[in-house]
C-alpha cells in the first residue's frame, strides 16, 4: 500500500513536471532600466491589476467631452448604503457601497476594495516619480504605456479638481479575452514627488456608471502623516497621563521596557515570535514583539529583508544609541489587512555577544502614538 | 547572488527559478490560475527590489516568502482566485489538471503555515533547517508545524499515521 510521503512525493514530482511546462511570463517589459524605470513597473501592476479585476465595454457616451468631475460629493445612488473606505498609509478615504469588501495589494496597487461579487472596485496606490515629471508628464506616459501594451480604447481625459488638489482624470475601456471593463482612472498631485492613483472600475454588462461616477467624487485627500517623518529614538519620559505602567523583561531578549498594565500576553494575529504582548481587544490594536536573534537573522538588512518580504514598506530609518548600545530604528507601513497594525516600528540593539535585541511596537494608523513613544523610550539594556 | 563577480540579473534569475516558484504557489493555493498571479506578484516584488534582492545568499528564498504570505490572506485569496478567473477567462478544461487532485484539496485545507512547510518539504525535498531558513521560522516550529500536517494529511487521505522524520 502507497504511504503517505510516497503519495506525497509523487505528487510533488507531477507538480513540478506541470510547472516546468507552463510557459516562462515575458519578463521583457520589467526591463530595470533607467530610463523606463519604476513607472513602467507600476504601469504593469497597474495593467495587471485592471486586467484582474476587470475589463469592459466602454459605454462613455460623448468620448470628447471633459469628464464632469464633481468637486463635491454628489448623493449615493439608490439603494447604496454608503460606507467611508479610508486608507491612512495613501492619505485617501473615498465612498463605496457598504457592503464591500477590502482586498489588500494585489499585482502591484496597494489597495483595493471590490463589490461582491465582483462588478465594481477601487484600486490604489502611492507612486513616486523620480523623473520628477510634472503631473501632466507622469499622466500622460502612463496612459501612452496603458495603451500601448494593452487593448485599450482610451476615452476622454482632462484636468481636474479632485478635493482641491489638481488631477489628471482618464477613462478608458480595457478588452481582454472578450471581456470588457469601463475605468476612470485619478491621477492626483499630492503636493510631492508621490502621485496617488486611484482607479475605479466597473464591469459589463451590469452597467454601473452612475456608482462609479458617484465614488470618484467622494475622494477626499489629505497629506500622508508621517510618511516623510524622520525615525528617532525618544527621550526617556514618564508615562502619559492615565496609563498604569508595568515592566516587561521577556526572558532571553536581554532588554527590559515599560507597558501599560492592562496589557495582555499574546499579539493580535499568529505570530512565531514567543515574546508578545498587546493592547486588550480585538482586531489591529497597538502591541509589542522582543524576541533576540543572532547576527546572521537580527542584522539590519536581514531584517529589512524580511518586512519587505511581507509587504512593508520603510518609511525611515536612523542609527541610534538605546541605554548606551548602538541600535538601528526602522519605521514601516505594513500591509493593512493584516490583523497586524500597519505601523510598525522596529528597533535591533546590539548586544555584547553579538546578538541583538529585536523590539517591533505596532499600531493602527489614526493611532495617537503616545504611548508606543513612551514604550520605546523606556528600553534598558539588561544583558 | 552574485556570479564570478558580475551580478546576477533579474532574467536569469526568472528562468531559473519560475517553474519552482510556480510549483510552490500551486502547492499553497488551489488552482494554476491563483498560482500564476501569486507568482508574478512575487516576482514583481522582487524586480522592484532587485538592486538589494540581487545580493542575497538566497533570492529565491525573498520571492518564496512573498508567495507564502500573499497566500494567507483568506479575503486576499478570494480576491485573486476571482481575479484570475477574470483575467483568463473560463479556464480550459485542463487548466486545474494535477495527478492527484484529493492530495493538493488535502493540502489546501491545512493551516497555512502548515501547508507552507509542507510544500516546502515535499515539493522542494528541503530538511527542516533550509525550510526554516526560507521561511524565517524557528526550526523547532517548522518542525512541529511538519509534524502536524503531516498527521492531518494522513488523517484526511487515509494514510497510517506517518513516522515522524528527523531531517
Amino acid at each position: 500500500m502507497t504511504t503517505l510521503d510516497e503519495r506525497a512525493r509523487a505528487a510533488a514530482a507531477d507538480l513540478r513536471d506541470r510547472a516546468g511546462d507552463r510557459p516562462l511570463p515575458d519578463v521583457g517589459s520589467l526591463d530595470p532600466s533607467p530610463r523606463r524605470g519604476r513607472v513602467l513597473a507600476v504601469a504593469l501592476a497597474a495593467a495587471a491589476i485592471v486586467v484582474v479585476l476587470a475589463a469592459v465595454a466602454f459605454t462613455v457616451g460623448d468620448r470628447d467631452d471633459d469628464i464632469d468631475v464633481i468637486a463635491s460629493p454628489g448623493p449615493a445612488p439608490a439603494g447604496i448604503e454608503p460606507a467611508t473606505w479610508s486608507v491612512d498609509e495613501l492619505g485617501l478615504s473615498v465612498q463605496v457601497p457598504g457592503d464591500w469588501e477590502p482586498g489588500g495589494s494585489a499585482a502591484g496597487f496597494t489597495h483595493s476594495i471590490v463589490g461582491d461579487p465582483m462588478d465594481a472596485y477601487v484600486l490604489a496606490a502611492l507612486v513616486p516619480d523620480h523623473a520628477g515629471r510634472d503631473l501632466d508628464g507622469f499622466a500622460t506616459a502612463r496612459r501612452a504605456w496603458m495603451e500601448a501594451e494593452l487593448d485599450v480604447d482610451a476615452g476622454a481625459s482632462s484636468e481636474a479638481d479632485v478635493d482641491g488638489r489638481l488631477a489628471s482624470v482618464w477613462e478608458y475601456t480595457l478588452r481582454l479575452s472578450g471581456r470588457e471593463a469601463v475605468v476612470t482612472e485619478y491621477v492626483i498631485d499630492t503636493g510631492g514627488q508621490d502621485r496617488l492613483i486611484v482607479v475605479v472600475g466597473e464591469l459589463l454588462p451590469v452597467g454601473q456608471e452612475e456608482l462609479r461616477r458617484w465614488i470618484g467624487s467622494t475622494i477626499e485627500v489629505e497629506s500622508v502623516a508621517g510618511s516623510g517623518a524622520p525615525v528617532e529614538h525618544p527621550v526617556a519620559e514618564g508615562p502619559p497621563d492615565g496609563v498604569e505602567p508595568v515592566e516587561w523583561a521577556p526572558p532571553v531578549v536581554g532588554l527590559a521596557m515599560d507597558l501599560p498594565a492592562d496589557w495582555e500576553p499574546g499579539a493580535p494575529f499568529e505570530t512565531s515570535v514567543p515574546n508578545a504582548r498587546s493592547a486588550p481587544g480585538e482586531g489591529p490594536r497597538p502591541f509589542v514583539l522582543a524576541s533576540r536573534l543572532g547576527a546572521a537573522a537580527g542584522n539590519p538588512a536581514a531584517r529589512a529583508a524580511a518586512r519587505e518580504a511581507e509587504g512593508g514598506v520603510q518609511e525611515a530609518s536612523a542609527e541610534v544609541v538605546v541605554d548606551g548600545r548602538p541600535a538601528t530604528v526602522a519605521r514601516w507601513r505594513m500591509p493593512v489587512d493584516e490583523v497586524a497594525a500597519a505601523i510598525q516600528v522596529e528597533y535591533g540593539i546590539e548586544l555584547e555577544d553579538g546578538a541583538y535585541a529585536v523590539v517591533t511596537i505596532g499600531y493602527p494608523p489614526g493611532v495617537d502614538p503616545t504611548v508606543a513613544d513612551w514604550i520605546r523610550s523606556s528600553f534598558r539594556v539588561t544583558d | 547572488m552574485a556570479v564570478d563577480g558580475e551580478p546576477r540579473s533579474f532574467q536569469s534569475f526568472m528562468a531559473a527559478e519560475h517553474a519552482a516558484i510556480l510549483a510552490f504557489a500551486r502547492a499553497v493555493s488551489r488552482s494554476w490560475a491563483e498560482a500564476e498571479d501569486l507568482t508574478q506578484e512575487a516576482f514583481l516584488a522582487a524586480y522592484q527590489r532587485w538592486d538589494a534582492i540581487a545580493s542575497y545568499d538566497k533570492p529565491g528564498a525573498f520571492v518564496r516568502r512573498v508567495v507564502a504570505n500573499k497566500s494567507v490572506s483568506g479575503v486576499r485569496r478570494r480576491v485573486r482566485a476571482a481575479a484570475a478567473v477574470e483575467r483568463l477567462g473560463p479556464p480550459p478544461a485542463h487548466e486545474d489538471e494535477v495527478a492527484d487532485p484529493e492530495f493538493w484539496a488535502a493540502v489546501a485545507a491545512l493551516p497555512s503555515q502548515q501547508r507552507h512547510v509542507v510544500a516546502l518539504y515535499y515539493l522542494e525535498d528541503r530538511p527542516v533547517a533550509e525550510i526554516a531558513q526560507v521561511l524565517e521560522r524557528a526550526e523547532g516550529t517548522v518542525k512541529a508545524h511538519l509534524a502536524a500536517a503531516r498527521r492531518n494529511l494522513a488523517e484526511a487521505l487515509g494514510h497510517d499515521r506517518p513516522d515522524e522524520e528527523d531531517r
